[in-house]
C-alpha cells in the first residue's frame, strides 16, 4: 500500500514538473572552410573536402549548392533559389548526397567531399555559388501558436573559368575621397577641411570592369606639408566581376559601432580608413591598388586641409574674455 | 640485475623506434575509400629581420595548391584563420502558447555568428509564409501602429490594438533601421518578415558585421563572436478565427567573399 502510494505521488509529479515540457531546441552549425576560390580549365574536376559539424542538439539536415549574386558592396551575398549556371556539383560521399537529408547528432561532424566539375565548353568566367547546410525546422506542437526556426550556414564559392590561364582583371578606383567635417568652395575648388583633433575618415571603392573577380593588394600613403608619412596597407578582398567594393585598410582606428546609447559618428557611413592624430596644414592621400596578382596598378589621390580651427576659437574667447576683464578692471580703477 | 636491464634496453629501444610514432592510414573498402583531406594543425606569422612568412600548416583548403588544370585557394588568407564559420540559434522551437484577443505575446531566441575566420558575415531571415492554419486562415504580418513599418523599415508597435506577426531585434550588428527606431522609441521597435511565398521574396538582412571590425594583418588567428536577440511578437484581433496557426522562419547565415 505504501508502495503504490510512492509511486502515485512519483507519477503526479512527473506530469506535473517534467512531461509537459518542452526543452529548447538549440541549434549551432559550424562549417569550414568558409570561402574557396577556384581557378579550373574547362572539362576538369576538382574534389574538395568540407567539414560540417553539429554544436547543437541533434538534427536532420540537407546539403545544396545555390548561385549567389554580390548584394551591395560590403561583400554580402543574396543567395538565388534556382541553380543555374554550367558548373556541376555533387557528393562523392559513399552515404549521402547533396538534397537528401542525413542524420548528425550532437557534436557530431561529417565531412562533405564535393565533386566540382566544369564540363567541357563551359563558356569563360566567374561563376559564384553557395554551399549551404540546413536544419529541419523542429515539428510544431498541435493547439498553440508557433513557428519553427530553421537554420542554414553556407559557405562561399568562386570559381573562375578559364581555358587559357588569363584572367581579365580590369578595374578603376571609383571613389577614393575624405568625409571632411566642413567644406570651403572657392572659384570652383572644393577645399575639404578638418579640426587638427578630427579623425579623418577615408573611402575608397574599386569597381572590378573585368569578367573575373580580382583580388586587390595596395596601399594609401599619407603625406604632409612638413613632410610626415605614413603607410595603410590594402586588405586584399576579393571584387567580384561588374561590381563595386569598399576596399579597407589597415592599421584603422577602431570604432564601436554596436552602442546604442550614441553610437560614433563615423557608423553611419561605412569607410575604409580611419586615420587619428594630429594634423596642421595640407596633407595629401594617395591610394594605389594592383588589381590582383601580375595586375595592373591604379591610382587616385585626394587631399585636405587641417587647422587648428578649436583651438583658435578657443584662444580668441580667452583673449576676449581677458580683454572684456581688462577693460572692466581698469574702468575700476579710473573710477 | 640481468632481469633489471632487460627492462632498461627494452623500454629505450620503445621509446626509441616506437612510441614516437603517429600512424595514420586511408579507411576503406571495396566500396569507398576516404582519404584524410586535412589536418589543421596551426597558422602563424613567422618573421626574421630579413622576411616575413605567413603560412597556414596542413590545412588543404587554406594554402595554394597548384595543379594541372586548376588552382584551389581556400579561407581568408589574410586572416590567417583556421576558425570555423559557426552559426547558433538558441531556440529553433518559437513557441507562443494559447493566446488571447488583444493581449499580445513575444518569444524570444538569441543568434549568435563566430566569423573570426570569414572575415564579415551576414544572417538573412524570411517567412516560408504567413503563420497559418491547415484550414486556410492566416494571420497577416504587422504593419505596426501607425501603419508605417514593412520587411526593411522597423517602427513602433505598442498598441494592444495593432495585430499580426513581426519581430524586434536587439544586440550586436543590428540593421540601421532599429538602431535609429530605438534613439527615440527604447525597444518597441517591430518589422515583418519577408514572405517567401510572396512573387519577389528578398530576405532581409537582421545582423550583418561591418567592416569597422578592423582587421589586424599581423595578428594571431582568434575568433571573433557577436550575438543579437531576435523577439517575435504575435497580437490577433477578436475576429481571428481560433486555430493552431505555425509557420517556419528561415535563417540564413553566409560569410562575405
Amino acid at each position: 500500500m505504501f508502495k503504490r502510494l510512492i509511486i502515485i505521488i512519483l507519477t503526479v509529479v512527473y506530469f506535473m514538473f517534467g512531461a509537459g515540457k518542452v526543452r529548447a531546441q538549440q541549434t549551432i552549425l559550424s562549417i569550414s572552410p568558409p570561402l574557396l576560390e577556384l581557378f579550373i580549365k574547362p572539362g576538369k574536376s576538382i574534389l574538395i573536402a568540407y567539414t560540417l559539424q553539429n554544436l547543437g542538439d541533434p538534427n536532420i539536415i540537407k546539403t545544396k549548392v545555390m548561385p549567389f549574386e554580390p548584394k551591395g558592396n560590403l561583400g554580402n551575398i543574396e543567395v538565388k533559389n534556382e541553380f543555374s549556371g554550367p558548373v556541376r556539383f555533387n557528393l562523392d560521399n559513399s552515404d549521402i548526397a547533396l538534397e537528401q537529408s542525413f542524420f548528425l547528432k550532437t557534436r557530431g561532424s561529417q565531412q562533405l567531399l564535393l565533386r566540382i566539375r566544369v564540363p567541357e565548353g563551359a563558356p569563360n568566367g566567374d561563376y559564384y555559388y553557395t554551399l549551404l547546410a540546413e536544419t529541419e525546422p523542429p515539428p510544431a506542437a498541435e493547439g498553440i501558436y508557433s513557428s519553427g526556426a530553421k537554420a542554414t550556414i553556407g559557405s562561399n564559392i568562386i570559381i573562375t573559368v578559364t581555358g587559357s590561364g588569363n584572367v581579365d582583371a580590369v578595374g578603376k578606383i571609383a571613389l577614393f575621397d575624405v568625409l571632411p567635417r566642413y567644406k570651403l568652395s572657392i572659384m570652383g575648388k572644393v577645399i575639404k577641411i578638418f579640426d587638427s583633433n578630427d579623425p579623418v575618415p577615408v573611402v575608397m571603392y574599386l569597381e572590378n570592369q573585368g569578367k573575373n573577380f580580382i583580388k586587390p593588394n595596395g596601399k594609401i600613403n599619407l603625406r604632409g606639408n612638413f613632410g610626415e608619412t605614413a603607410e595603410y596597407e590594402i586588405v586584399p578582398k576579393n571584387v567580384l566581376a561588374e561590381s563595386q567594393r569598399l576596399l579597407v585598410a589597415t592599421p584603422s582606428a577602431q570604432i564601436d559601432c554596436n552602442r546604442k546609447d550614441k553610437p560614433d559618428v563615423f557608423c553611419e557611413k561605412p569607410i575604409s580608413l580611419l586615420i587619428k592624430g594630429f594634423f596642421l596644414g595640407k596633407y595629401q592621400l594617395t591610394g594605389s591598388i594592383v588589381l590582383g596578382e601580375n595586375g595592373s596598378t591604379v591610382t587616385a589621390s585626394t587631399s585636405y586641409l587641417a587647422l587648428p580651427l578649436k583651438f583658435v576659437f578657443a584662444l580668441a574667447v580667452a583673449l576676449l574674455v581677458a580683454f572684456l576683464v581688462i577693460k572692466k578692471v581698469r574702468s575700476n580703477q579710473e573710477d | 640485475m640481468f632481469k633489471r636491464l632487460i627492462i632498461i634496453i627494452l623500454t629505450v629501444v620503445y621509446f626509441m623506434f616506437g612510441a614516437g610514432k603517429v600512424r595514420a592510414g586511408y579507411m576503406e573498402s571495396s566500396g569507398f575509400r576516404i582519404q584524410g583531406g586535412n589536418v589543421n594543425m596551426g597558422s602563424d606569422n613567422m618573421s626574421t629581420p630579413g622576411a616575413t612568412l605567413s603560412t597556414t600548416l596542413g590545412q588543404l583548403a587554406a594554402g595554394k595548391f597548384d595543379s594541372d588544370g586548376y588552382i584551389v585557394k581556400a579561407g581568408f588568407q589574410y586572416i590567417h584563420s583556421i576558425v570555423p564559420f559557426t552559426f547558433s540559434i538558441s531556440d529553433s522551437r518559437i513557441d507562443f502558447g494559447s493566446i488571447l484577443n488583444n493581449e499580445p505575446k513575444t518569444a524570444t531566441t538569441n543568434l549568435r555568428v563566430s566569423f573570426g575566420g570569414a572575415g564579415n558575415y551576414q544572417v538573412t531571415a524570411a517567412e516560408l509564409g504567413r503563420l497559418g492554419t491547415l484550414s486556410g486562415d492566416y494571420i497577416d504580418n504587422t504593419s505596426c501602429d501607425n501603419s508605417d513599418c514593412d520587411v526593411s523599415t522597423a517602427s513602433v508597435w505598442d498598441l494592444d490594438t495593432t495585430y499580426g506577426f513581426g519581430y524586434n531585434i536587439d544586440g550586436e550588428d543590428i540593421p540601421a533601421t532599429y538602431t535609429s527606431c530605438y534613439l527615440t522609441n527604447s525597444k518597441l521597435c517591430y518589422r515583418p518578415f519577408p514572405d517567401t511565398t510572396l512573387p519577389t521574396p528578398t530576405p532581409a538582412a537582421v545582423i550583418m558585421s561591418s567592416d569597422h571590425v578592423t582587421v589586424d594583418l599581423t595578428s594571431k588567428p582568434k575568433d571573433i563572436i557577436h550575438e543579437s536577440t531576435v523577439t517575435f511578437k504575435l497580437n490577433v484581433s477578436s475576429a481571428q478565427p481560433a486555430g493552431s496557426y505555425q509557420t517556419v522562419i528561415s535563417f540564413i547565415a553566409t560569410p562575405s567573399y
